[in-house]
C-alpha cells in the first residue's frame, strides 16, 4: 500500500503513538523514518521542513509539512475514504473535537507538567506544587470515570471508536506511569478499562508498547 | 439566521473572545444568557447538561450539549457552508488545526499557568515562572518566524487559525508579553492589529491593553510560612534548650523543608573542626575565586581534611540533557532537595558544553570523609556519582579549582557562561 507520507517521532511519544494509532484504523500505511531526538529535527533539512523544530512532524508526498500532534492526527484520519475515525455528522465530529481537547489539556498538560516537575525540569522540587497539578487532574478524572460508566458501547463517542478514544488512550498510559499508581488506578477502573479497550484492538498493542504503569505515583517517587 | 442555541461563559476568557470572534465572522448567532461563575455551574440544570461544570459551554438548540473553547469555536466555524474560516482542502484544514493548537499549547498555556500562579490557584514558586516565561518566549519568537512571510497565517484570508492566535496574543499583550519583549515581535503585533480591526471582529475585541512591565508576584500580606527555608536554623536553638514546649513543635510542622533532625545526626557527633563551612562560604562570595587573596588561597590555608573532604559529582544521565537552562533548573531542584543537609554542604555545579550536549558536573565540600550521610537526604542523589577529591593530586586540584572558578572544562565542553546563562548554585 502507498503510504500516505512520512512521521518523524518517536515510538514512545504520546502523541506519535496517537498519529500511528490512527494511521492503523483508519487503514493508511505512514513511513516512519529513523528519528533520533536532539539530532535529526536539529538538522538544516529538517529544520527547513519544520522551522520550529519540533516533533511529531508530518510531510506527505507532495511536500506538504504539518505540526502538532493532534492537527496531524486529524488530518490523517481525514484521508481515509469515510473519515470512519471523525465522526458521522457535526455533532459527533465536535464532541470528538471536545474528548482531544480534554484529553490534551486536562491529563496530558497535567502529567508532563508534573514529569517535569519530578525530574527538577520545571522548577524546585514543591509538594504544594505537585499536589496543585494533581488536585486539578483528579477533578476531570473523577468526572471522566463517571461519564465512562453512562457509556454502553465503552467509546467515547458514538458505539465505534473514534480519535478521540486513541487520544484518550494514549493520554490515559501516560497517567498511569505518572499520576495514577497501582492504588489510585483502582479509583478509576472505567479509565482503565478504557485503555485496555482500545489497546486491544488488532495492530494497537504493538503501537502503544508495554503499559509500564507505575506502583506508585512519581511525584513521591525517588527521582531518577 | 435563528440563534443556535446558548453560550454560558465569562467574557473575560480568552475562549470566550474566540467563540464570540467566530461567531462573528461565521455569521452564527447564539444567546449569552445571564451567566454567574461558580454559582450557575454547580446548579443541577446546569450540570445535567455539563456535568463537569466547565465553561465556556455550548447548548444548542438541536440538543448537542458542547464544551472546550477549541470544540465550539470549530463547531461553530464549520456550520456556514462557505465561511472559510476552516480552510479550503484538507491541508488547509490541517494547517488551520495546527496554528491553533499551536497557539494554544506553545503560548496560551503559559500565560494561565502564570496566572494561576499569580493568582493563588496554584503554589507560586519563581523558578517555574521563569521556566513557564521562557518556554512562552520560544513559542513568541516561532509565532513572530511563521508571522515573517504571511499575512493571514493560512491561505489569503481570515481563519480560525488568525482568530485564536489573535486572542491568545490579545490576552498575553496584557499581562506577560510586556513593552520590552513586544519590541522583538513587531509581525506579532502587526497581526494583532490586522485581526482585531475586521469589520466584523472590532465589536469582540475592542482596544487590547498594552503592559508595561510583565505581571509579577505579590506575596500575600500575612507571611504565613517563612519566606527563606534557610531561617529555620536560628530558629532551632532556644527550642533545644526548653525541651518540654510540646506545642511550639506543633506550630512549626507546616514549614515545607524538612527540619534538621533533631536526632542525633552522626555528622554532629563527629569531632569538632577547625574548618568553619560558614566562614567558607563567605569568603567564596565575597572573593574572587583564584589569584593572590583570592577564595581558594583562604581555603587552602584553611581546610581541615580530617574534618571536611572534597567530592566530584558527575550527573549519571547526560545524554538526557537537553537545553542549557532545563539542566541548570535540574540542578537547582537537586539543590532544593539538599537544603536539609545545609550546614554539612557547600556546593558548585554547573553546565558545561550546550544545548544537547552537555554534562552537568561540579564539586562539593562537605563535612566527614563520607559523601553518602550528605547527600542522601536528596531522593534524587543516587542520579549523580560522587568520587572524592585528592587535593594533592593535579589533576583532581585542578578539577576542583575549575568548578569553584567557573572555567571548569571536561572533554571540550566549557562551563557555560552566556546570555542566556551565567548560573550558578551554591550554598
Amino acid at each position: 500500500m502507498k503510504t500516505i507520507g512520512k512521521l518523524w517521532g518517536y515510538s514512545a511519544q504520546r502523541q506519535t503513538i496517537t498519529i500511528l494509532a490512527a494511521a492503523a484504523l483508519s487503514g493508511l500505511d505512514i513511513d516512519v523514518p529513523h528519528f533520533e531526538f536532539g539530532v535529526t529535527n536539529r538538522t538544516p533539512e529538517f529544520l527547513e521542513k519544520f522551522p520550529l523544530g519540533k516533533i511529531p512532524a508530518f510531510e506527505d508526498n507532495t511536500g506538504f509539512a504539518l505540526v502538532e500532534g493532534i492537527a496531524i492526527a486529524r488530518h490523517v484520519c481525514s484521508l481515509a475514504p469515510e473519515a470512519v475515525l471523525l465522526g458521522r455528522d457535526a455533532s459527533e465530529r465536535a464532541l470528538i473535537d471536545q474528548w482531544i481537547q480534554f484529553s490534551e489539556y486536562e491529563i496530558s498538560a497535567y502529567n508532563m507538567e508534573i514529569r517535569a516537575l519530578h525530574t527538577g525540569r520545571l522548577g524546585p522540587h514543591s509538594k504544594e506544587m505537585f499536589e496543585g497539578l494533581i488536585n486539578r487532574q483528579v477533578r476531570f478524572l473523577r468526572y471522566l470515570e463517571t461519564y465512562l460508566v453512562s457509556r454502553s458501547s465503552g467509546f467515547l463517542v458514538g458505539d465505534e471508536v473514534t480519535l478521540a478514544d486513541i487520544a484518550l488512550a494514549a493520554s490515559t498510559q501516560q497517567t498511569g506511569r505518572v499520576t495514577c499508581g497501582a492504588t489510585e488506578r483502582a479509583l478509576y477502573p472505567n479509565i482503565f478499562a478504557h485503555y485496555d479497550k482500545v489497546v486491544s484492538i488488532p495492530r494497537m498493542k504493538e503501537i502503544f508498547g508495554e503499559p509500564k504503569f507505575v506502583q506508585e505515583v512519581l511525584a513521591y517517587q525517588e527521582c531518577q | 439566521m435563528a440563534p443556535i442555541g446558548k453560550l454560558y461563559s465569562v467574557p473575560s476568557m480568552n475562549q470566550t473572545t474566540i467563540i464570540k470572534a467566530t461567531a462573528a465572522a461565521a455569521g452564527v448567532e447564539f444567546e449569552e444568557p445571564e451567566y454567574k461563575h461558580y454559582e450557575d455551574n454547580k446548579k443541577p440544570d446546569f450540570l445535567a447538561k455539563f456535568p463537569h461544570g466547565k465553561i465556556p459551554a455550548l447548548e444548542c438548540a438541536n440538543g448537542l450539549n458542547l464544551t472546550e473553547g477549541a470544540a465550539i469555536a470549530r463547531y461553530i466555524a464549520s456550520i456556514p457552508p462557505n465561511s472559510g474560516l476552516l480552510g479550503g482542502t484538507l491541508e488547509d484544514a490541517a494547517l488551520v488545526d495546527q496554528y491553533v493548537h499551536f497557539a494554544e499549547s506553545e503560548i496560551h498555556l503559559c500565560t494561565e499557568f502564570i496566572y494561576l500562579m499569580l493568582n493563588g490557584y496554584m503554589p507560586y514558586n519563581k523558578a517555574i515562572h521563569t521556566t513557564m516565561t521562557e518556554r512562552q518566549i520560544r513559542g513568541f519568537n516561532s509565532l513572530e518566524t511563521i508571522l515573517l512571510t504571511r499575512t493571514y497565517l493560512v491561505g489569503e484570508r481570515l481563519t480560525l487559525a488568525d482568530i485564536t492566535v489573535a486572542s491568545v496574543i490579545f490576552l498575553a499583550v496584557s499581562y506577560t508579553l510586556d513593552a520590552p519583549l513586544r519590541a522583538k515581535y513587531p509581525n506579532i503585533l502587526r497581526h494583532l492589529d490586522l485581526i482585531i480591526n475586521q469589520p466584523k471582529l472590532k465589536g469582540v475585541f475592542g482596544q487590547p491593553t498594552f503592559v508595561e512591565k510583565a505581571a509579577q508576584y505579590t506575596p500575600p500580606a500575612k507571611e504565613k510560612k517563612e519566606k527563606e527555608p534557610k531561617q529555620p536554623a536560628p530558629a532551632q536553638a532556644p527550642k533545644k534548650e526548653k525541651p518540654k514546649k510540646a506545642e511550639e513543635d506543633e506550630e512549626e510542622e507546616e514549614s515545607l523543608v524538612p527540619e534538621e533532625p533533631k536526632a542525633k545526626n552522626p555528622l554532629d557527633l563527629l569531632p569538632k573542626s577547625t574548618f568553619n563551612l560558614e566562614d567558607w562560604k563567605r569568603a567564596y562570595s565575597n572573593k574572587d575565586t583564584r589569584g593572590p587573596g583570592g577564595s581558594l588561597e583562604w581555603f587552602y590555608e584553611n581546610f581541615d581534611r580530617e574534618g571536611f573532604s572534597v567530592y566530584r559529582v558527575d550527573f549519571k544521565y547526560n545524554e538526557e540533557l537537553t537545553l542549557v537552562f532545563m539542566s541548570s533548573n535540574q540542578i537547582g531542584g537537586f539543590f532544593n532537595r539538599l537544603e536539609a543537609s545545609r550546614k554539612y554542604l557547600f556546593g558548585s555545579i554547573g553546565v558545561l558544553g550546550e544545548a544537547n550536549n552537555s554534562i552537568i558536573a561540579g564539586a562539593l565540600i562537605l563535612r566527614g570523609q563520607d559523601v553518602k550521610p550528605v547527600v542522601e537526604v536528596a531522593p534524587d542523589y543516587e542520579s549523580y556519582i560522587y568520587r572524592k577529591l585528592d587535593l594533592e593530586n593535579a589533576e583532581d586540584k585542578a578539577f576542583f579549582e575549575g568548578a569553584l572558578a567557573w572555567d571548569l572544562e571536561i572533554d571540550g565542553k566549557k562551563w557555560q557562561d552566556g546570555k542566556n546563562v551565567s548560573w550558578r548554585f551554591f550554598f
